[in-house]
């Protein structure tokens, strides 16, 4: 099995999780944060839905000077176009995910801020901690937004208390 | 590559990042009821399942399926931090052990999860873990930060800087 194979094996899913997340953010409360400290719930959603970008920048460039690089402004407008970014930019990542081969995810990507090294690594582990697993993170966080706002939260790895899923 | 040698070094960084949230979760008992809200879980409660997830992996790693219903393994209980941080660990040494020592022919092997006649999941071991214990994990100690950041506690940076750090750990 490719590394690429490997991968993808839990794509499909984790990104249909992500898309129900997202259809549930309210558009009325774009500014709701539980904590002063906390990143509007707007902004977070915009945050989510635009990750896949960064998957795509970390499989398609050799790595990201983020001292000049340029990042979306993750300004809510609409759950549509929420939704609509997502789903483009989930495809592109899956498909060039896809079509990478071993040797190019085996190569070492590497995320600066001018002369420091933030990290350095293989493409395969840093495409999984730096893009899936902090998708995961921050969806996460957004569930806990929906359940402040007592809208319904989605059951993702076991029931919640809105989908008991059969417990 | 061997599926292991992909899996190994996410297992490390992100069980250290875990370590780190749960060492902020406060020893003071009137917080551990606290829920963000009615329906949410209690915070020692999410804090535990958090710690107790390891061992799920050296479940998966070391059967060929798990019927909760049949089986008397119990929800670890929050008694006080070093307690959850002592079985943390323990739970996350055995699980990388068997990790290591795992084959991509037992990741390929059938794996079940199943309630009485209910069958929950039927797939690849491999897939299990990646969704029941890795996402799954990460999940749970995300929202672990919420209740930290509810409590005014620091919270700690994980994949980039939070309000309070800016260096991952």
């Amino acid at each position: 099995m490719t590394i690429a194979e490997i991968l993808l094996q839990d794509y499909d899913a984790e990104m249909k999780n992500t898309r129900t997340t997202l259809e549930r953010i309210p558009e009325d409360k774009p500014d709701f944060k539980p904590h002063d400290k906390s990143m509007p719930c707007g902004r977070l959603a915009c945050h989510v839905s635009t990750l896949p970008r960064f998957g795509l920048t970390i499989l398609t460039t050799p790595g990201l000077d983020m001292a000049v690089a340029t990042f979306p402004k993750l300004v809510f407008e609409s759950r549509e176009k929420l939704l609509s970014d997502f789903d483009s930019l989930a495809a592109e990542t899956r498909g060039y995910l896809a079509r990478a081969s071993d040797e190019h995810l085996a190569q070492n990507w590497k995320l600066s801020w001018g002369d420091k090294v933030i990290a350095d690594g293989p493409r395969s582990i840093l495409y999984r901690t730096m893009f899936f697993n902090h998708l995961i993170h921050h969806r996460a966080q957004l569930g806990v937004y929906l359940r402040l706002n007592d809208l319904p939260v989605p059951s993702l790895y076991g029931p919640s208390a809105d989908d008991r899923m059969g417990f | 590559m061997p599926i292991k040698d992909l899996l190994l070094p996410e297992f490390d960084q992100e069980l250290r990042k875990t370590r780190t949230v749960l060492e902020r979760v406060p020893e003071n008992v009137e917080m551990h009821d606290f829920k963000p809200h009615e329906k949410s879980m209690p915070m020692a409660k999410l804090a535990a399942h958090v710690a107790q997830l390891p061992s799920f992996l050296t479940l998966m790693l070391s059967t060929s399926g798990f019927d909760p219903s049949k089986s008397d393994r119990k929800p670890l209980v929050m008694q006080s931090r070093a307690q959850l941080l002592a079985c943390f660990d323990k739970y996350s040494a055995e699980a990388h052990a068997l990790l290591e020592e795992t084959s991509d022919r037992s990741m390929h092997e059938t794996w079940k999860l199943s309630k009485g006649d209910q069958s929950i999941y039927d797939g690849s071991r491999y897939q299990a873990i990646r969704s029941m214990f890795f996402n799954h994990l990460i999940h749970h100690r995300a929202q672990l930060g919420v209740y930290l950041r509810l409590n005014n506690l620091p919270v700690p940076a994980t994949y980039g800087p939070s309000a309070d750090e800016k260096v991952s750990h």
